[in-house]
C-alpha cells in the first residue's frame, strides 16, 4: 500500500503511464519455475552420468582380459639345494642365496567377455627356472668341491677346473649329474601342471570372483589384480596383448 | 667163520690177480702206491713213484724220480730233502742218491710204509734260492734218502711243465711251458671243489673264466678288502692320516683275547692307522678291523654303514651285504638268533679289487709284503697268502676262511701283455675244501690268467655297474673326484 502510493505519488510527478502490480508478479512466478526446472534437470542428467560412469566403471567390467603371475620358488629351490649340499662335509657353511637369486615360474589367466575362463602354466618359465635353480646349485657345489679338493691337497682353483674333474670321474658334466641324480629343487613340470592348468566359467558380484562354484574376493584397478581366496593371497598384472 | 675166511682168501687171490700194467697198488692207510711210467720228450718209460694221497687220482710224485727222469734234459734240477726242507736248482744236473726211478717196495711185513708215516705238509722249498710254499710230504725212500711228494699239479706249475696224462702214463714235453686247457678242465668238473671262483684281468675288467660269479656267498676275512677301501678313502678325504695315533679300545682289547684274535691289545695302548692296516691284510688281524672302524665312525655299527654305502656307490650288486669290519660269523640280536656272515659274489669282488687297484694301487706296498714290523705292538707278523710265497709275481691281496665261507683266497699277480704293458690278474676263489685246494686252485687261476693275457685271450667284460653305482649324494661325489684327481 506504500508502495502504491508512492508510485502513484511519483506518477503525478511524471507523464509515465504506471503498470499494473499483478503482471509483475506472474513474470516471477514464471522465472522461478524456470529455474527450478532447469535445476531438477541439472539433477537428472548429475544422477544420470553419475549412474552411467559407475556403470561404466564398476570392477567386474575390469576383469576380462590376460592376467600375468608369477610364482615365487625361491626359497623351496634355495631349501632343496641347501638340504642336498649339506650331507656334504662343508656344504652347511655355503650361502645358497648369493648363488640362487630369485626363481619365479609363470602362470596366465584369461577371463573372457563371454564368461569363460582358462589358466595355463608358462612352460617356458618353468624351464628357465630350473635351469636357473640348478645352475646355481652347480656353482654352489664346485665352490664346494674346490674347498674340499684344496683340503685334500689337490692343486685346483678355478670352476673349470673342478667341472672337468667331475666330468672324468663320473663320466657326465656336473649339471646333467645333478638333474638326474641330484635333489628335485622344483615341484615336477607335470604336477604343477595338473594344479595350475584348467578352465571353465566365470562371473563376479560383490567384488567376489565366481570361477565354477569357487569364489575369490577381488580387487582391481586397471593393471592390478588381486585374488584373495583359500589359496591365500594371488596377484597378477594385466598382460599387455 | 669157515665162510669168513674163505670169502677173504678169495678177496685176496682176486686182489692178487690186478693186471701189473694197471695200477700196481697197495692200498694203506687210504694211499694208493702207483709205479706211474713217465714218458720224457717220447722216449723209454721211466718209473716216477707216485702215491695217490686220500683219495685216488690226487696224485703225488716223487721228487727225486722226477729229478731222475729229467737229467740231462732241459728240465733238469738238482735236489736235496731234509727233513723239513727242499732245495731245488734248475738247470743243474741231477746227481742221483740211489733209489730213483725204482718201483715201490712194501714189504709185506711192514704195513707202515716209511714214507706214509709223513703227514702232509705245507713245507717251504727253495728254488733258486727263493723260498716257496707247497704242501708236501718228507719222508724215506726204499734206499733211506729223503724224498719229497709233491701234487702233480704244483709239480707241473713249479717246474713249468707241459705235462699231459692218459692211459699209458704221463707225458712230458720238455720244450713245451704249463698250460691249461680251461675247457677239458671244466669238462672234468674243474670248478667242483669250490663255491665259486673267477679269474680276470683287473686293468682292463675283463674276466676270462668264472664259475658261479653271481652265487652270492660268505667271504670271511676277505671282507677286509672293503674295510681298507673305506679306511683309504677316510685318509683321502683328509678325515683321518695314516699317521694318526689309534688309541686301542675295551672292545678291540676283548677280541684281541679270544679265540678269534691275532695280535695282543691293550685298552688304552695306540698303534698308528698305518701299522694296524699292516695287521689287518697280513695276518689278518680281527682286533684291528675294529680299532680301525672305532677311530673313523666312533663305532664300528657306523663304519659298516660305510661299507654298505660304498659297496653301492661302487656298483656291487644287492648281494654284496656287510655286518662287520672284519668277516667274522656273529650272531642277531634276535630270540632266534641266527649266526650270519659277510657275503657277496665273486663278480662283486672282481669289482671290489679292480676299483682299488685302480684307485689306491698302494694298497700292494702292504699286501706284497711277506712280513712287516708292528712296533706299537713289539711284534712281527707275516702274510698268510700263499701266492706270495708260489709266484714271483704274485702282489696279494687276502685270504679268509670260516667254517661256513671255507677256505677263499682273493689274490693278484703282475703280468705283462704282448704290447709290454702291466696289467693285474686277478683270481678269486671261495669255498674250498681246505688250504691246500685254495693254494692250488688259485695258482691255476692265477697262471690261467697270465697264459690268456698272453695269448691275447680277449676276456668278457662284466657288465657296466647299474646307476646306483654313481655316487649317491654330494658327499658321496666328493670323495670320488677326490680319489680320481
Amino acid at each position: 500500500m506504500d508502495n502504491d502510493l508512492e508510485y502513484l505519488m511519483n506518477e503525478i510527478k511524471s507523464d509515465q503511464k504506471p503498470v499494473k502490480p499483478k503482471r509483475r508478479k506472474k513474470k516471477r512466478r514464471r522465472g522461478n519455475g524456470l529455474l527450478v526446472l532447469f535445476l531438477f534437470v541439472l539433477l537428472l542428467v548429475v544422477v544420470a552420468g553419475g549412474v552411467g560412469i559407475w556403470w561404466l566403471q564398476r570392477p567386474e567390467r575390469k576383469l576380462p582380459g590376460h592376467w600375468h603371475r608369477a610364482i615365487e620358488y625361491t626359497q623351496e629351490a634355495n631349501l632343496a639345494a641347501k638340504e642336498w649340499l649339506m650331507a656334504a662335509e662343508g656344504g652347511a657353511e655355503l650361502d645358497l642365496s648369493s648363488y640362487m637369486g630369485n626363481i619365479t615360474i609363470g602362470t596366465d589367466l584369461i577371463l573372457g567377455k563371454d564368461g569363460s575362463w582358462s589358466m595355463m602354466l608358462d612352460e617356458v618359465s618353468y624351464e628357465q627356472a630350473r635351469k636357473q635353480a640348478y645352475t646355481a646349485l652347480e656353482l654352489a657345489f664346485e665352490d664346494l668341491l674346490i674347498t674340499r679338493l684344496q683340503s685334500a691337497g689337490r692343486e685346483v682353483e678355478s670352476r673349470e677346473e673342478a667341472a672337468q674333474a667331475i666330468r672324468e670321474t663320473i663320466g657326465m658334466d656336473c649339471m646333467e649329474y645333478l638333474q638326474t641324480y641330484g635333489p628335485e629343487l622344483l615341484v615336477p613340470l607335470e604336477d604343477m601342471k595338473q594344479q595350475y592348468n584348467g578352465g571353465g566359467n566365470w562371473r563376479a558380484e560383490k567384488g567376489v570372483l565366481l570361477r565354477d562354484g569357487r569364489g575369490e574376493a577381488f580387487l582391481i584397478n586397471t593393471d592390478l589384480l588381486v585374488l584373495s581366496g583359500q589359496n591365500g593371497t594371488e596377484v597378477y598384472y594385466r598382460n599387455a596383448d | 667163520m669157515r665162510i669168513k675166511r674163505m670169502l677173504l682168501t678169495i678177496l685176496l687171490i682176486f686182489v692178487w690177480m690186478v693186471p701189473a700194467g694197471e695200477v700196481q697198488a697197495a692200498d694203506q692207510k687210504h694211499r694208493i702206491y702207483e709205479d706211474l711210467k713217465l714218458f720224457v720228450d717220447g722216449g723209454a718209460a721211466k718209473v716216477i713213484k707216485t702215491i695217490h694221497y686220500e683219495y685216488k687220482n690226487n696224485r703225488y710224485l716223487s721228487l727225486r724220480d722226477l729229478a731222475g727222469a729229467l737229467s740231462g734234459t732241459a728240465k733238469t734240477f738238482e735236489l736235496s730233502v731234509a727233513d723239513t726242507s727242499v732245495t731245488i736248482t734248475t738247470g743243474v744236473e741231477y746227481q742221483p742218491a740211489g733209489g730213483e726211478n725204482e718201483p715201490f717196495v712194501i714189504p709185506e711185513d711192514t704195513p707202515d710204509y716209511a714214507v706214509t708215516t709223513k703227514t702232509m705238509r705245507l713245507n717251504t722249498i727253495t728254488m733258486d734260492g727263493q723260498n716257496v710254499r707247497y704242501h708236501t710230504f718228507i719222508g724215506q725212500n726204499d734206499a733211506g734218502n729223503n724224498d719229497c711228494y709233491m701234487s702233480l699239479t704244483d709239480a707241473a706249475m713249479l717246474f713249468d711243465l707241459s705235462l699231459t696224462l692218459d692211459t699209458q702214463g704221463l707225458h712230458l714235453d720238455t720244450n713245451g711251458h704249463f698250460r691249461m686247457d680251461m675247457n677239458a678242465l671244466k669238462a672234468q668238473g674243474f670248478f667242483y671243489e669250490v663255491h665259486s671262483a673267477l679269474v680276470g684281468d683287473a686293468t682292463t675288467g675283463e674276466i676270462f673264466e668264472s664259475y658261479e660269479e653271481n652265487l652270492s656267498v660268505p667271504i670271511a676275512s676277505t671282507t677286509k678288502l672293503m674295510t681298507y677301501l673305506c679306511v683309504m678313502d677316510a685318509v683321502t678325504d683328509g678325515q683321518i692320516s695314516l699317521e694318526d695315533q689309534v688309541v686301542i679300545s675295551e672292545n678291540a682289547e676283548r677280541l684281541s683275547k679270544s679265540q678269534d684274535g691275532m695280535i695282543p691289545m691293550k685298552a688304552g695302548q695306540t698303534a698308528t692307522v698305518q701299522e694296524l692296516l699292516y695287521g689287518l691284510l697280513l695276518p689278518s688281524s680281527n682286533e684291528c678291523g675294529v680299532a680301525l672302524s672305532e677311530h673313523i665312525c666312533g663305532s664300528e655299527a657306523a663304519f659298516v654303514e660305510r661299507m654298505n654305502a660304498k659297496a653301492l656307490a661302487i656298483g656291487l650288486s644287492a648281494d654284496a651285504v656287510f655286518f662287520n669290519s672284519n668277516g667274522l660269523p656273529l650272531f642277531t640280536d634276535t630270540v632266534a638268533a641266527t649266526k650270519i656272515q659277510n657275503h657277496m659274489t665273486a663278480n662283486d669282488m672282481f669289482l671290489l679289487v679292480s676299483h682299488i687297484l685302480r684307485i689306491y694301487p698302494e694298497i700292494l706296498t702292504i699286501t706284497d709284503s711277506v712280513k712287516a714290523d708292528l712296533p706299537s705292538f713289539e711284534m712281527s707278523v707275516t702274510n698268510t697268502n700263499p701266492m706270495l710265497y708260489n709266484l714271483p709275481n704274485a702282489v696279494g691281496l687276502k685270504t679268509g676262511t670260516t667254517s661256513m665261507s671255507g677256505a677263499c683266497l682273493v689274490s693278484a699277480m703282475e703280468a705283462e701283455a704282448p704290447d709290454g704293458s702291466k696289467h693285474y690278474i686277478v683270481a678269486i676263489e671261495f669255498g674250498a675244501e681246505d688250504g691246500t685246494v685254495r693254494c692250488t686252485l688259485s695258482e691255476e687261476l692265477l697262471l690261467y690268467g697270465k697264459q690268456c693275457l698272453e695269448d691275447g685271450v680277449s676276456g668278457a667284460m662284466p657288465p657296466a655297474p647299474e646307476p646306483a653305482g654313481m655316487p649317491q649324494d654330494a658327499e658321496e661325489l666328493i670323495r670320488a673326484v677326490i680319489r680320481n684327481y
